[in-house]
């Protein structure tokens, strides 16, 4: 591997957190893609595999009836190959313990040797014995869902006559891939079924006997079709033929031509949707990338790399960027595509067997795909960077230009303060970049909706079908034309109310060259119909939904969280030097992620909008002959699609948040494209080892951290917080988020940055300097910080102090406090930023006791006592000395005060002397979190001989 | 992109005649450089002195084939720099050049190693990555990331990196700049020795006076042209310099 690769995977893992968000939206294409690819390919291997294997006919020719010998005559058309005739007939079934009305099909089967045509598989069971009357097979989809074996029984009303009928064999016949009732529109297995019976008892009973109602045939190898249908339908004139159609009509085959029509949509739309978002996050995250290397970009050409192997470079690390996503997405769409074979062979589709099968040709499409598409996205970025020219690399870039926005233009800049306008120059600067990230966010929204819309057209449709089209309670359906008395007697029934007739015919509609055989006629309806219905397509949905949340949500986050990551790379040290002018947390939250809220308040009806038009895609596109959604989506449509935004926008928000902590921190932000990855892992571990090597970290970690009573004497044990025990915690742990000492960080001091933590505009060198610095009681930032800034203490209590721990439980043993001391004295103390709800709870708690622990008496009285000490007044110190009051400390909210703490403990507390390591090494138990002070040390633990508090210890000092 | 070179020293190993440079910024023309001439022979140590702003960077980006003058001329032994194409310029510092930068331009996603083998990788003869950090006294600091060095390491390191590829020439910008003088007067022995015992013509450009003394020649540059060129009479060693 050469160094330019070995930094392109270092680069790669410093910005992992975005690569793994576009990752995920290229997933998000790949497994839509793989997903509908490799369903479509195995239902078509399977279906052309079962049609030829069980010979499934060319044309199908129903009539009332002909003699055989007409059979001879339909063989002797020119172009037929094979051809067998049948009897088949409409029957209504029973089944013990089940009392709704079940409709079937029933064929027959030759007496004499195998079926030549649409053979059955046998799932189970035999075939009927030959001569054999009361025999059936029975279709797999009935027999499972009534639990019907070989040998069981049920019963049938042929031409008025129930008969017994005994099962013995279960099959699955190429002609019934796709099971469904004539007129109904999803298949409902429990009432409607086929089988199958001899030809010699089926004829008998239906009196065909010598006779024939359907013919299939199989084409020679070059015959035309229509030509073939044509001389049939004229040969079967006389006996009452309904037509002949050809395989394409097939009613199951026809429906798994659409659905596989729709696969291929699936496979087409969906994936463009994502790749495009993803083309143009790469292009943002990229762009951004090559315009912070910019100098690296420079040297490298300085030092004689080629043009072309730096755009090679960048080339490579998008479609490693693209890889992982193909990669994610391949074995995503693999699952999903098992997930919806299954469904589909579960709930309409019957194959004998359905081979699941991931061709490399998949693989290959959507590999190729998102290569095409990332690298697209992001040439025009690639060819910034090959194009630099080096001696302009090595200049600093020109600042951004920014002008006024267009409500500032329109006169209403008075209502808007400064960071207000800020976002909207921001987002004013980068129109189309501003409008994409609408766009892309839209499309999450887009895609929720589409995920969610079939729910809302499906009742929609049942709605139209059965509650208001179909309002009959009972549906009635005659063998044969019957004279309108019959509807007479009917309404004469008992309970019946209103009865009406209607007589459905097959009918060839012609026009020009044009033909198309009109869908058949009649209805079964009623409630059970419905809830079988949804039984039937309930898992479909569930499906569908668990797909397109994943896939929204996928789409969701990245580009919101992208958007947020960029944001912040960019503006990291314009916001931090606006953090430096005393702009609060929240104001500096509120530039960043008021963008962000803008843009995605924005992308909500943007996004509906896309919703509406990627759902009318798709109805178009997967509308066919044999049904059509209906365009109508609900205002739950429109409420998931903006969930989907919103909650992926919080959750960026908050990702981002986390980040900015570091705000005043540091002076900067650490740029989050330049994360110091494993080189500063390695640098901390360096600290720390110097850490360890000074001593630190190295004994018991409480005896390290407990404050000296008086020159040289350890607390004793029963001083110690819990007995002595001393609590590991892994820092940035729950636990130590929350504290076992207070509930957020914020309200403890912490320590300043760490061995190793980056202190931009700190110190520079290494750790043994900044040990030799802070032994000096100059580290760090501190050894630039004025005199007379204050430093945090943190004391502890004595017994009986009536002092509550800060989670409110008395503590038995002593307490623990903090105080902020100034140049002269205490400023403040206090266990919690006051006015926090733990501040309020713990003064309710306390009202009525001794007060002595609390708020601000706590150190002041010490506090006189040591500016006395040390030669002062006694007064406080002059109000320039003080703590800098900043705005927010005066009547902000509770949030900003904890923050603002936070900040000065952060950056005041470096001089405290030993403290257990910033990460990993040592353990911060209740104990540990005293610190042990050198100003405490020098002057005697001042506090230990405060009489009102009993401090048993303290580490009391100030950084003066 | 061979050339007769005009009349010079047959040590000459740049020849610029004439060069100006003008930059546009924005609707600001900027005259960088205004007619300079000038002969910088082999072996040699060139201080480039001169405040901000009077054309020092912009004269060794021309030499160092990053900029292409806007008037005038420059060879390279029989090589005319000006009017060559991108591919030849990229092959001219591939081959020839070394740069030393003020902000020492390491990439950070690399150890000191990896930054040095980045440069070796694509030159004709290059020495090991490990014998030119050796050579700038970083023996023991190789697979140190760029965060873990001090100012003065990175530095060590990016001059490992320009003159592990052998170069002809040795063009360092500030190279102390950015280094408070102790670590400075390190570097300058590092480049120091890296001259005397490659022969590598190393230019060097400060605006610190007190590092002219160690150069074979000096030479000043004022508002875009330059003011005066001087010998050295007695070259200083790097390690007496102070300032």
């Amino acid at each position: 591997m050469n160094a330019l690769d070995r930094k392109l995977f270092r680069d790669l893992w410093h910005m992992r957190g975005q690569v793994l968000a576009i990752a995920a939206v290229i997933m998000g294409g790949v497994a839509t893609m793989v997903m509908s690819l490799s369903t479509y390919d195995s239902l078509v291997t399977t279906r052309d595999r079962f049609y030829g294997e069980y010979r499934l006919a060319d044309v199908f020719a129903s009539l009332k009836r002909a003699p055989e010998p007409v059979a001879a005559r339909l063989a002797a058309v020119p172009g037929v190959e094979r051809l067998e005739t049948r009897v088949t007939a409409g029957v209504k079934l029973e089944v013990a313990g089940f009392s709704d009305p079940i409709t079937g099909q029933i064929l027959s089967l030759p007496d004499v040797g195998e079926a030549q045509l649409n053979r059955l598989y046998f799932k189970r069971g035999r075939t009927v014995q030959p001569w054999s009357t009361d025999e059936v097979v029975l279709s797999d989809t009935f027999a499972d869902v009534h639990h019907l074996q070989p040998g069981d029984t049920l019963a049938a009303i042929i031409r008025g006559k129930r008969k017994k009928l005994t099962v013995v064999g279960v099959a699955v016949s190429p002609e019934y891939v796709y099971q469904i009732a004539p007129g109904a529109m999803f298949p409902d297995f429990k009432r409607y079924g086929v089988l199958w019976m001899g030809r010699n008892a089926l004829g008998i009973a239906y009196d065909m006997k010598g006779a024939f109602n359907q013919a299939s045939l199989t084409l020679a190898r070059g015959a035309n079709e229509q030509d073939v249908i044509d001389r049939v339908d004229a040969i079967l004139a006389d006996y009452g033929g309904t037509g002949a159609y050809g395989r394409r009509d097939q009613f199951s085959n026809r429906f798994l031509s659409e659905e596989l029509k729709q696969l291929r949509t699936m496979a087409t739309v969906f994936p463009a949707i994502f790749l495009g978002v993803a083309a143009f996050l790469l292009n943002v995250v990229l762009s951004r990338l090559i315009a912070l290397q910019r100098e690296q970009i420079a040297i490298l050409k300085a030092f004689g790399y080629s043009y072309a192997a730096i755009g090679a470079h960048y080339v490579k690390m998008v479609l490693l960027m693209a890889l992982l996503g193909v990669a994610a997405g391949v074995a995503l769409g693999a699952w999903f595509g098992q997930g919806l074979s299954h469904v589909y062979s579960e709930t309409t589709f019957r194959f004998p067997y359905l081979d699941y099968r991931l061709q490399p040709g998949t693989v290959l499409i959507a590999l190729a795909v998102s290569a095409l598409a990332a690298v697209s996205g992001t040439l025009v970025s690639v060819m910034r960077a090959v194009r630099l020219p080096p001696a302009e690399g090595m200049r600093p870039e020109m600042p951004a230009s920014y002008r006024t926005s267009l409500v500032e233009r329109l006169g209403l800049q008075r209502w808007l303060a400064a960071p207000s306008r800020m976002i909207l120059r921001h987002i004013g600067r980068r129109p189309l970049k501003s409008l994409l990230t609408v766009l892309g966010i839209a499309c999450a929204c887009g895609l929720m909706m589409v995920g969610n819309y079939q729910k809302g057209a499906i009742d929609f449709m049942v709605d139209v079908q059965f509650r208001q089209a179909s309002r009959e309670d009972l549906a009635l359906a005659f063998i044969d034309p019957t004279s309108g008395r019959a509807l007479h007697e009917l309404a004469a029934l008992p309970g019946v109310e209103f009865v009406e007739g209607y007589r459905d015919v097959p009918a060839i509609l012609r026009f020009g060259q044009y033909r198309h055989r009109a869908a058949l006629f009649g209805m079964v309806a009623n409630r059970t119909a419905v809830q079988s219905f949804y039984a039937t397509i309930g898992e479909f949905i569930l499906f569908y939904n668990l797909v397109a949340t994943v896939l929204a949500g996928a789409i969701g986050f990245g580009v919101v969280y992208n958007s947020a990551r960029i944001a912040l790379s960019e503006r990291g040290r314009e916001l931090a030097s606006l953090r430096v002018l005393g702009f609060t947390r929240g104001e500096i939250a509120y530039i960043l992620l008021g963008e962000l809220a803008l843009l995605t308040l924005a992308a909500i009806p943007v996004g509906f909008l896309v919703g509406v038009g990627l759902v009318g895609i798709l109805v178009v596109a997967f509308q066919s002959e044999l049904y059509r959604l209906p365009l109508i989506l609900t205002p739950e449509n429109y409420a998931m699609g903006a969930s989907v935004v919103i909650v992926s926008a919080l959750l960026s928000g908050q990702a981002l948040l986390r980040r900015g902590r570091r705000f005043g921190r540091t002076g900067g932000p650490r740029d989050p494209l330049h994360a110091a990855g494993r080189a500063g892992r390695r640098r901390r571990n360096h600290a720390r080892a110097a850490y360890r090597d000074r001593g630190g970290g190295r004994q018991d970690p409480c005896a390290r951290a407990l404050p000296r009573v008086g020159p040289g004497r350890r607390l004793r044990a029963a001083h110690r917080p819990q007995g002595g025990r001393c609590r590991r915690r892994r820092p940035g742990s729950r636990s130590d988020r929350t504290g076992a000492f207070g509930r957020t960080r914020s309200a403890h001091p912490r320590p300043g940055p760490g061995p190793g933590q980056r202190r931009a505009g700190g110190a520079r060198g290494g750790a043994g300097q900044r040990a030799r610095r802070r032994r000096r009681g100059t580290a760090g930032a501190a050894g630039a910080r004025p005199r007379g800034i204050p430093a945090t203490v943190e004391f502890r209590l004595r017994p009986g102090a009536g002092y509550r721990t800060q989670r409110g439980n008395p503590c038995p043993r002593g307490g623990a406090g903090r105080a902020i001391f100034g140049p002269g004295g205490p400023l403040r103390s206090g266990k919690r930023a006051r006015g926090s709800r733990q501040h309020r709870a713990a003064a309710a708690r306390r009202r009525g006791r001794d007060r002595a622990g609390e708020g601000a008496g706590c150190g002041a009285r010490p506090a006189r006592a040591a500016r006395k000490r040390r030669g002062g007044s006694g007064r406080p110190a002059p109000a320039r000395d003080r703590q800098p009051r900043e705005p927010g400390r005066r009547g902000g909210s509770a949030v900003h005060r904890r923050g603002e703490d936070r900040d000065r403990l952060e950056s005041d507390s470096r001089p405290l002397g030993r403290r257990p390591p910033d990460r990993g090494q040592g353990a911060r138990g209740r104990a540990g979190r005293l610190y042990e002070n050198l100003g405490a040390r020098r002057r005697g633990a001042a506090g230990a001989r405060h009489r009102r508090f009993h401090v048993a210890a303290s580490g009391v000092g100030t950084a003066g | 992109m061979m050339a007769r070179m005009p009349e010079a020293h047959a040590d000459a190993v740049f020849v610029a005649r004439g060069l100006t440079k003008i930059y546009r910024m924005g609707e600001v023309e900027v005259q960088a450089l205004r007619g300079i001439d000038l002969t910088l022979n082999r072996g040699e140590l060139v201080v480039l002195l001169g405040p901000s702003g009077s054309g020092k960077s912009t004269l060794l980006n021309i030499l160092g084939g990053l900029d292409a003058p806007s008037g005038g001329e420059v060879y390279y032994l029989d090589h005319k720099l000006t009017g060559a194409s991108e591919a030849e310029l990229t092959r001219f510092r591939r081959e020839h050049v070394g740069f030393v930068f003020q902000f020492y331009n390491l990439i950070p996603s690399l150890t000191a190693r990896e930054n040095v083998a980045a440069v070796t990788e694509i030159a004709a003869s290059p020495m090991r990555p490990e014998e030119a950090l050796r050579l700038v006294g970083l023996g023991n600091r190789l697979d140190h990331f760029p965060a873990q060095l001090s100012g003065g390491e990175q530095q060590r390191v990016a001059i490992a990196r320009a003159v592990a590829k052998n170069p002809a020439v040795l063009l360092c910008d500030e190279p102390t700049g950015a280094l408070d003088s102790a670590t400075g007067v390190v570097v300058l022995e590092v480049l120091e020795k890296v001259n005397r015992e490659l022969g590598t013509l190393t230019v060097l450009i400060t605006h610190n006076v007190g590092i002219a003394g160690m150069a074979d020649r000096v030479i000043r540059l004022s508002d875009g042209q330059i003011a005066d060129i001087r010998e050295n009479a007695e070259k200083k060693p790097a390690h007496e310099l102070a300032w």
